[in-house]
Formats: C-alpha cells, structure tokens, sequence
C-alpha cells in the first residue's frame, strides 16, 4: 500500500492548486468567506470522487500496461512535475502530467497504446473550445433571464451569493468526479486497488490538499487573474464545472485550469472586455507542452534507473561513508 | 475593465474554430484510417488464401499430413491456418494437433464462406486466448474451406504506428491555433497603432 503515497501527495497537490478554480473569484470578491470555501470544496470533491470518479479511472490505465511500482513512480513524476509548475506559477494540467507519465512508463516496457490516447488528446483540445461555447452561452442566456426579472439590488446580490455558492459545489463535485483519476487511475490499471477504493483514497487526498494548503493559489487565482464582476465570475465557474462534468461523462480526464481559462475567455468574448492577459496565453501554451512531456521523460527515467534501489544504495554509501 | 479589442475577438473565434476543425477532422480521418486498415489487411488474408489453396496436398483424408502442410505455412505466413470441410469438421490445424469433435459449422466466418465464398469476423478464440481476425474461404471444387487467422493484435500495432503521428499533429494544432493567429494579430496591432499615435511636434 506504500505504492500510493506519490497518488497521495499527487491528490493532495491537486487539491491545494485546483480549489482556487472552483471558489477562488467568490472568496476574493469577499461573497463566499475562506473557511466556508474550503470546508464546502473539501465535502463535495470527496463526494464527486467517490460517486462519479470510476468513470474516468479507466481511461488512465488503459495507455499502458503497468506494474504496481511503475504505477508509482508515474504518479511520483506527474506530482512533481505539478508542484513545479505550481512554483513557477506555469497553469499545468495534472491530466497532462499523468498522462505524459504513464506514455513514459508505456515507452519503456512497449506497451504505450496511442490509438487511446488520441480519444484523451482530442478531448482537452476540446476543453478549452468547449469552456468558451459554455460559457458564451451561458452570458447570454442567464443574463437575459436576469434583465427580464424586475428585483432590487439587495436580492440581485442575494442571488449571486447564493449562484456562487452553489456553482462553487458544483465546481468541487466535477473536479473530484474528472480529476481524482489523474490521482489513483494508474493504481488500478496496474491491478494494486480496485476503482471504488482508488476513488476514496483519491478524493480523500485532494480533500486533505483544499483543507490544508490552498489558501494562496485561491487569492492568487480569484485576485490576479479574473478580476470579474459577481456575474460573470459565476457564469465562468458553472460553464468550466459543466464542461468537467461533460468530460467526465464521456469518461477522459480533463484540465480544470484550462476548462476556468476557457470560460473566462468567453465571457471576454460575450462581454465585450478582456479577461485574459496575452501572457496567460503564453503560459498556457508552454504549460501544455511542458507538462505531459517533462513528466513522460521524469517517469521515464524514474523507471529506467529505478529511483527508489538508487536512493536506498545512496543511503548505503552515506552510511558507510560516516562510519556508522 | 479594458475593451476586447476587434483583431482580438476575431483571433479567439478563429482559435476556437480551428481546434474544433483539427478535432473533428481527426475523428472522421481516426474512423477511415481503422475502415481502410481493416480492409486492406482482409484482402491480404483472402490473397493468400487463394494462393495457399492452389497448393492444397492432393489427399485431403490424410490429417497428420494436413496439419504438417498448415504449420509448414503457419512458419512463414505468422497465421494461423485451418482447414475445415464443408460439413463443419476441422480436418487440418497449425495450432491444435488435436482435430475437435465439434462442428464448426456455427463459426460466423465459415457459414458465411459456405454461402458467399468467402466471410469474415472478428471474436475471441478459445485456443489462442486472444481477440483474432478470421478470413474464410470456400476452394471451389475441394468442398473444404480454407480458414486464415491473424491477432488482432497484429493490427492493433499496425493502428498504433499511425496513430501516433495523429496524436502529435492533434496535440500540435493548440498551439499552433494559439501562436499562429496570435502572431499574426500582434502584427496587424502594430501596424495600427503607430498611425493613431500623435504627430510628434517639431523643435523648432
């Protein structure tokens, strides 16, 4: 079982880089309070795992034919190659990640399936396009309700609190439901845990990330990023849960950053204003390629030179090397 | 909030059009490439099966001689080959020394042979443990047919040669949907803009 401590800190980075998505612009536009964000992520992610993670669970491991510690070693890569990214502030797909780790494992043994991964690459090439369709629409089609409706400002604002709280759950569920397969779908490829466990520990792990760690990726996010107003934050963080929710349904995990991404670009689109900076653009560019191919080549090598037997020889020698 | 230029608008339309474009034509091309592959390896299978049945041995009651002649050409073709008798009794197998009891008459591939003279399916095979492609075919005037079977396996390498430079272009096309159009609208603004600028005033 000590195989799934890098799904753990996987899941648990997940979670403490993926909340601001979902209820980042609500806290800091001070509608939803911090502690009330997190706890209500950390419950209705769990529960997307644990209902609707399954399905996309299979996706991940179908690429390659893995051992138990090859299946460790890819989950390893992919969350370092998303705490890096996370450091250098790069919006990175932990989808792409595990994605591109579990080719480099599949490279290695001549196992990697491509015919599947065109299904997988196909779909977050239409993450982004789908987000912006959504969340277009969505403008339109709520905005209109809501001139048509004749109430005061203080139940105008009623309502936004109340839309962001719910969209903000509804976000945490699709998240949990697409994403905890990136965390544990490797496991049960490789045979070590069955679907319905990998999913509670999975969604247990970034629920533990959204509780503990997610404080700054959620102010960063909801202040330097999308500096929307009430309405458009909330249409933004409904299209990209709807969009994870579509991509669950079909069973491929998919990137919420880009899916939040996308959907802001639409309101831009709808509205009339610029939401994105051109240098988010160029981030999201570089992070879609350095994701998937640094974690193929990180896994790669992990597998390749056998990570864990090459530190335990180092711990050797250290030891040797000090007399003791 | 800063308006969203017009050259801007466009590009992000353009963006979302193209991925959808790349996307979808990526299917149709998926779905033709599995379509063109599958037929072209049946009318392999069928090629073969048509010269191997000019070589049949002379005596078709002589098993052991039957299975020699199909391991002979298992050993060069990677098939597997079956000889199997109008009434469904396997008389001759590169795999199984074995002749089965049962008829195979109710094989979908040689119950099709059997009326159109030649068939073919694709199922799991009990001996071999694996999904197989089955290509029968009915030798005119020998009453036996005369059965080839490759992996499916086999094809499945084959799709993932090829697949493989379709996932490279499919993931390619974001960033080409990005950078492209992107370049191109950073041109076209900086043109404009040094036209909208002020004249500079002259010292003197």
């Amino acid at each position: 079982m000590w195989m799934t401590l890098s799904g753990i800190f996987l899941g648990w980075s997940l979670g403490a880089n993926h909340t601001g998505n979902v209820f980042g612009t609500g806290v800091a536009t001070g509608t939803v309070k911090y502690r009330t964000a997190i706890i209500l992520t950390a419950i209705f992610v769990f529960l997307g795992s644990y209902l609707e993670g399954p399905k996309c669970m299979k996706t991940v491991g179908a690429l390659s034919t893995l051992t138990p510690i090859e299946a460790f070693y890819c989950a390893l890569a992919a969350g370092l190659m998303m705490s890096i990214l996370t450091f250098l502030a790069f919006p990175g797909s932990a989808s792409q990640a595990i994605i591109g780790a579990v080719l480099g494992a599949g490279v290695l043994s001549h196992t990697a399936d491509f015919t599947k991964l065109y299904k997988i690459v196909t779909c977050w090439a239409f993450t982004p396009v789908f987000a912006i369709f959504a969340s277009y629409s969505l403008y339109h089609i709520l905005g209109y309700a809501l001139e048509r409706t004749r109430i005061s400002m203080t139940r105008r604002n009623l309502i936004y609190s109340i839309g962001t709280l719910l969209t903000g759950c509804y976000g945490a569920y699709c998240l949990g439901s697409n994403n905890v397969a990136n965390v544990t779908g490797v496991y049960v490829g490789s045979g070590l845990l069955d679907a319905r466990t990998a999913a509670l520990i999975g969604g247990i792990s970034i629920a533990a990330g959204v509780l503990t760690y997610s404080r700054k990726v959620m102010m960063t996010i909801g202040k330097g990023i999308v500096p929307l107003d009430p309405f458009s934050a909330l249409v933004s963080v409904l299209a990209s849960a709807l969009c994870l929710h579509v991509f669950t349904q079909i069973g491929v995990p998919v990137s919420s950053s880009q899916a939040i991404v996308g959907s802001v670009v639409g309101i831009g689109l709808a509205g009339d204003v610029q939401t994105v900076s051109l240098k988010m653009l160029g981030r999201i560019a570089l992070g879609w390629v350095l994701a998937p191919t640094t974690a193929g080549i990180l896994a790669y090598l992990f597998i390749r030179f056998d990570l864990l037997a090459l530190l335990k020889s180092w711990h050797f020698f250290f030891l040797q090397f000090h007399g003791m | 909030m800063v308006p969203l230029k017009r050259i801007w608008k466009l590009y992000i339309v353009y963006a979302t059009a193209l991925l959808t474009l790349v996307a979808v034509t990526g299917f149709v091309l998926h779905g033709q490439l599995k379509y063109r592959l599958m037929n072209q390896v049946q009318e392999q299978l069928f090629t073969l099966a048509r010269v191997l049945a000019k070589s049949l041995p002379d005596d078709l009651d002589n098993s052991a001689h039957l299975h020699s002649w199909c391991r002979d050409y298992r050993q060069v073709s990677h098939l597997r080959i079956t000889v199997i008798q109008s009434n469904g009794r396997v008389i001759g197998d590169s795999e199984d020394e074995i002749v089965p009891e049962d008829s195979h008459l109710d094989r979908p591939e040689v119950a099709g042979a059997l009326v159109e003279g030649s068939s073919v399916a694709v199922r799991f095979s009990i001996t071999m443990d694996t999904d197989m492609l089955y290509a029968a075919y009915l030798v005119e005037g020998r009453q036996v047919i005369l059965r080839l079977a490759m992996p499916m396996s086999m094809m499945k390498q084959i799709e993932n040669e090829v697949m493989l430079f379709f996932v490279i272009a499919v993931y390619l096309a974001p960033l080409l949907a990005i950078g492209i159009p992107f370049a191109f609208g950073k041109f076209v603004l900086s043109r404009e803009e040094p036209a909208e600028r002020p004249p500079r005033r002259s010292r003197c």
